[in-house]
Parts: structure tokens; sequence; C-alpha cells
């Protein structure tokens, strides 16, 4: 029986830049000690996010009126939007958990163990980070680091359009095909549904208790105040 | 006596990793537990922290590249320890050797091997040695052209640190790329360029791919800035998109560098900046406008934004700005010409009345836009018009709330403007420059009063309408604002 706790939230539908300011501020908490590791899971309006290795050009054909994000984090160009369910983990890395890889596995991992539940039979690829059923990945995952506390998380195809992904290269694989719950069979998965079956296998990999929290009081935590940063032209 | 930085070990199974960008340069002081660089293995990035205190020396391991777990990627001199600034820009920087270890197949005959496979700091030891008055101009014969009068480059200072015949050249590679990047690979060995940019004077890394020379162009980029890491320094594709994503991150830096041999700071244009920048000058090359002004009676309409606050009849606070925009769709409504683009040779009419406002924000301005003003009422304007508002204070725009516009506003009102007038946003018609609102002296039934007046410009396509119709425009705007009791129907 571990002592550490994980707060689990759900946030709903929330616009890309302000839950980054979600997670910087709880990250920044979560360094201080001021509050316990957190799980946010929520889902975002349609966009593109490119991370630090990111080239320009693997956004190829974005639909109009969806916003193109630049992110420190690792990772190529990622599309999120409704029916994708979007984990971003603030957890302090202490220990033998100080493994950046090991750390990517236990999310991967995590992911596994939940499309089990639903009767999807998920793995790895070498060298692939993410989850992939057959040939196809059903969830991606892209991370920050910062003095050990994590930042970003991982994004599961729940019942998404996926045609929003032929817009762009993922994660730099020309050629990557992407799946979802639905298109694996399982149409009758809700968003919402998935992230309680994440939360309930993220704290039996990562080995704590988990507990749910309300959003309002993760707001509360997070006084969002992301600075200005205008993504015109 | 310096401190190697190595490349840190950040999981058992960690082979390698990359440098995402350097948070210190050459010359910064770092303090322990400071962050260092962004390092990324697999899909997970991380910020590095200093170990001890210092001055950054010389970075090894460049932004982009790869090294193994234990490689040192960077070195640190104590504190204490002298760093020639020299030394820390041009000498430690083996990698370009290592990169041109092959010999060059560049056909260029007429030059020693010698000095293109020279490792850059000799190169600076060179220069060094021979910074020659006369010399350097003499080697520059051939280059001087167009705009570059030989009057402006002044006679060099011989303090042997940069040859001032280097910076017309860069400058002039900056004028023309294309052209001049083969220029100046053609006269690179004669004429070294300063030390702080020697590090990628290499002949060969002018070699680009077609698909890389094609989104430089694309980019707007000068082939001669961008380090090739291709066979022989060739540039490729992937090197122009790491370019861009330097200057990207520049750009997040802020960063004011001094360029040497002309005063004053040089500043890289921001993305929003360079946006500006090709729209507007697009605009005034292309557009010929013309500009109309009128003087607009505001006393009812202050009159009517008394009244509309002593009431409070609306939940949304009216300002002078929701007010010209309403008087405003409600004059396009009747000049449908002043609501449209030159396209094809051709006049579009637009049947929606999008209205662009322009907002100052830090560094530049954007114009999101009130979409179908046509179907809003004055508090519908106002809603849409202070959300945008709120919005450009936080960012977060999507695409969609920043395009469509069919017709711009710009209002300096507050800042106490007496008239000015807006260049057209490409490809609408006409923007409208809104001024101050303020007592002037009015002439009444032949005699002077004091009046609360504001000037209304508006800037048009000559392509699109004729004086007439923008007159005919603000005679309309100013029937409507000063008898505002129509703006409420």
């Amino acid at each position: 029986m571990s002592a550490r706790s994980i707060a689990c939230a759900w946030l709903g539908r929330v616009d890309y830049r302000p839950a980054l300011g979600v997670q910087e501020e709880l990250a920044a908490a979560r360094q201080s000690g001021a509050i316990d590791d957190t799980l946010l899971l929520l889902e975002h309006p349609h966009v593109y996010t490119l991370g630090r290795g990111a080239a320009e050009h693997f956004v190829v054909a974005p639909p109009p009126g969806v916003p193109i994000h630049r992110v420190s984090r690792g990772g190529q160009v990622t599309y999120h939007g409704p029916g994708q369910l979007v984990g971003y983990p603030i957890l302090k890395l202490e220990g033998a958990a100080r493994d950046v890889h090991l750390y990517l596995r236990s999310l991967e991992e995590t992911i596994i163990q939940s499309l089990r539940q639903y009767g999807i039979q998920a793995g790895r690829r070498a060298k692939l980070t993410g989850v992939w059923v057959g040939g196809r990945k059903i969830a991606s995952i892209g991370v920050g680091i910062r003095r050990w506390t994590t930042l970003h998380g991982f994004a599961l195809n729940v019942n998404c359009d996926l045609s929003f992904f032929d817009g762009i290269v993922p994660c730099g694989i020309d050629g990557c095909r992407m799946t979802s719950i639905a298109r694996e069979g399982r149409d009758d998965v809700e968003v919402a549904g998935a992230a309680r079956s994440i939360a309930d296998r993220f704290a039996a990999v990562f080995g704590c208790d988990s507990r749910w929290i309300d959003a309002a009081e993760v707001w509360r935590i997070a006084r969002a105040d992301s600075g200005l940063e205008a993504d015109c032209g | 006596m310096s401190i190697e930085i190595t490349m840190p070990k950040l999981s058992d199974t960690m082979e390698e990793g990359k440098i995402l960008r350097w948070l210190k340069h050459p010359g910064d002081k770092v303090s322990r537990g400071e962050p260092l660089a962004e390092v990324e293995t697999d899909k997970a990035d991380m910020i590095m922290e200093a170990f001890d205190d210092g001055v950054m020396q010389e970075i090894v391991l460049a932004e982009g590249e790869s090294a193994p777990v234990g490689a040192t990627i960077a070195r640190l001199a104590a504190l204490g320890e002298e760093v020639k600034p020299s030394a820390s820009g041009a000498a430690p920087r083996p990698e370009p050797e290592a990169r041109t270890g092959a010999p060059e197949p560049v056909p260029r005959p007429s030059k020693p091997v010698a000095v293109r496979k020279r490792p850059v700091a000799a190169r600076g030891a060179g220069q060094a040695e021979a910074p020659g008055n006369g010399s350097a101009p003499a080697e520059l014969a051939p280059q001087p052209r167009q705009e570059l009068p030989a009057s402006e480059s002044p006679e060099p200072q011989s303090n042997g640190q940069a040859p001032p015949a280097a910076q017309p050249h860069q400058e002039s590679a900056h004028r023309e790329p294309a052209r001049a990047s083969e220029e100046v690979s053609a006269m690179r060995p004669a004429a070294p360029r300063p030390v702080a940019v020697s590090h990628e004077a290499d002949l060969a890394k002018l070699k680009a791919s077609p698909l890389a020379r094609r989104a430089a162009e694309e980019a707007g980029i000068d082939l001669s800035q961008v380090h090739g890491t291709g066979p022989e320094g060739r540039i490729t594709k992937r090197d122009i998109d790491s370019f861009l994503r330097e200057q990207q991150l520049f750009r997040q830096r802020r960063l004011v560098t001094p360029r040497e041999g002309s005063p004053g700071t040089w500043e890289e244009l921001s993305k929003m900046r360079r946006t500006i920048a090709q729209r507007m000058a697009a605009s005034k090359r292309e557009i010929p406008h013309f500009y109309v002004t009128m003087e607009i009676d505001m006393e009812e309409s202050v009159r009517l934004k008394k009244s509309l606050e002593a009431t409070e009849i609306f939940d949304e606070s009216i300002t002078y700005n929701d007010i010209v925009i309403k008087a405003c769709s409600l004059a396009l409504g009747r000049y449908p010409r002043m609501n449209a683009s030159f396209e094809n040779d051709g006049i579009r009419i637009h049947p929606s009345i999008n209205i662009g406002m322009a907002v100052a924000v830090e560094d530049g301005l954007i114009v999101p836009v009130i979409k179908e003003c046509q179907q809003l009422t004055l508090p519908e304007i106002a809603r849409a018009a202070h959300r945008l508002v709120a919005k450009a204070a936080q960012g977060g725009f999507t695409a969609d709330e920043l395009s469509g516009a069919t017709f711009s506003i710009s209002n300096m009102g507050m800042l106490g403007i007496e008239h000015f007038s807006a260049v057209i946003v490409p490809p609408q018609a006409a923007i409208l420059a809104v001024s101050a609102i303020k007592e002037r002296p009015v002439v009444r039934n032949g005699q002077l009063a004091v009046g609360t007046t504001m000037m209304l410009t508006v800037s048009c396509d000559h392509r699109i309408v004729d004086g007439v119709v923008a007159g005919r425009f603000l005679q309309e705007m100013k029937r409507f604002l000063e008898n505002p009791a129509s703006l409420l129907v």
C-alpha cells in the first residue's frame, strides 16, 4: 500500500492555451510541494500543436479555423480535438522513477491496459513512442520535464474525427496512420468514460491511490495567467 | 581550467540525447541550478541545469545535434577565469571541421584547397594577421553594386578584430538573398566575414539541395546564413527548418544584438512584425490609395452614450468605438462598393459586412474580426468587440477570428490623435481611421462656437471606388453619427 496519492480531475473541454497555463501553474505548485501529484483529464477543441523538435512543414494542410500552437514538449506535430482524451500528468518524479524512458513506457502501459479493458489489443513499436494497434497509432505521447516535474502527456483517440490528422504528418512519421477506440470497434465508448478507465489504470501502473477532485478545485489552484502570445498571421 | 558539461543520462536506457536549444551562450554567466539547455530524448524534453558556477565558454554540441550520454556538450570556465570573447566566438567549434572532414569536391580550381579547408579558428587568426588598411576594400572591388555607394563603407579601422570590409557584403546579402549568396560564396576566401559569424563561413555550406533552396526562397531566408549539415556541408531542407526554428526561438528570447560596424541595435523581425511588414508593403505597393476626411459633429452621439449609461438599458456598456462600428456597418450596407475586394481584375462585393478592428498588442497589432455586422444590434456589436479586445490581451485567437474581414477600422481616438490615415489591409477596399472626439471651433449659423467633433478619414482602393463613393460613404456615416437614434434600431 503506497502512501502516494494522485488527484485526478476531469476538466471537460478546455482550450489549449488555458490548459497549458493550468499545467504550468500546477507544475510550479507541485515542485514547491503545495499539491499532490495530479492527473488532468480533458478534451481540447480542434488544435494542432508542434513540439520543440517539430518542423513546420509537418503541418501540411491545416483545415481553416484550426489554430496551431508551438509548445515546449518533445515530439513532433499532433492534433487534438473533440473525441480525444487528453491526459496531463503533473508528477514529481523521485528516486528510481527519475528515468525519462521509464516514465514514457509507464504512460504507454497505462493506455495499453486501459484499451485491454475495452477488448482492444494494443502495443508498442520499437523506437516509436506511442501506443499502436496493429500498424496504426491510437495514442500519442509527448512530455516535458522541468526539475523532474512532468508536463504535457498523452492523447488517446476515443471517437474523434480522424480526418483532422490528414492535415499533418503525425509525429513526423510519414505515412503514419491513426486509429481510435471507435474505429477499433468500440463506438460506445465516450471520452469521459475513457477518462475514468485511464485514471484507474494510471494509479495501478504508477502504484498510487487515486482520488477525484473537482475541476473547480484545479482552476482555483491554477489562477492561469498565460501571457500574451498572438498566433496571428 | 574549464569544466566539461556532458550529455546527461536521463534514463537507464538512454543512449543519446539531442540539444533542442541552448539557454546559455558563450560569455553568459551560469549559476548552479540555472537552466542550461533543453535536451530531448525520445518523446520527452527536459531542462538541464548547471551543476557548477562559471561562465559559458564554449558550446560543443550545436542545437539540433545529438550526442551519446557522457559526451562533452559544452565547457564552462570557472569563475574568475578570463574568457576571451574571440575565443568563445570563433575558436571552439569543432563540428564544422569534423563535418567537412572529407575533401570538398567543390569545383573551384582557382582557390587553393587549403583555404577552403582551413578550419574556422585558423581563418579567424589569419584575418587578424592581415587586416591591412588598403587591402580589404581592394578585395571588395568587384563586389560594390546596387545601392551601396563606396562612401557608405567607411575606411576600415584596423583593430584586427572584425574586418569592416565584411560588413557591407553581409548587408548586401540581406538585400538580395539569391544573387547575393552566390556572390558571397565567390568572394568569401578573399573577404573574411566578421568573427561573430565566421563559424558559419564555410564555402561548401552554400551548396544546397533544390528543395532547400526552394524552401529558403519561400521563407525569405538568406542561404548564406544557414549552416549546412548535409554531405560536404550541403544545406538540406532540414537545415532550413532548423534555421527557421532557431529564428523563432530567437524571437521568443527577444534578443537585441548589436551588429558589428553599424551603430545601434538590430533586431530580428518577430513573426508578427514580418507579417505586418509584408502585408503593409504589399498594400502600399499594389493598392492605389486615396484619402477622404470629414469632420463629424459628435454632440448627439456623446449625448446618446451618456443616456445609455444613465439608464443602463443594455447589459453591455457602449463605447464610442462600438457606436462608430455600428454607424460604419450601416453606411457600408448602403455603399456596398466600400465592402468589396479587388480580385482577378474584377470587383467582388461581399454579402457580409465583417469589420476588422485593429488592436494594438505587444510588438504589433492584430485585426480581429466582428462577423456579419449587418445583423448585429449596437449592444451585440459592443459585446463582440469587447470580447475580441479582451482576447487580444490574453492571446489565443483562432485563425477564424483573425480572418475574413471585408472592411477595417483603426481607432486612435484614445491617443488624442487629431486625424490620421491608415493603410488598407489587402484585399479590402477601404479602411476607416477614427481620431479623437474633442472640442473644436465650429461655425454655426455664421457664428464661431465650440463644438465636439471627430475626424474620420477613409483610405480607399482607387481601383474599386472613386472619390465620390468615398465621400458619400462618409456623408452617410456623418448622418448616422449626428442622428444616432438610428443606431439603436
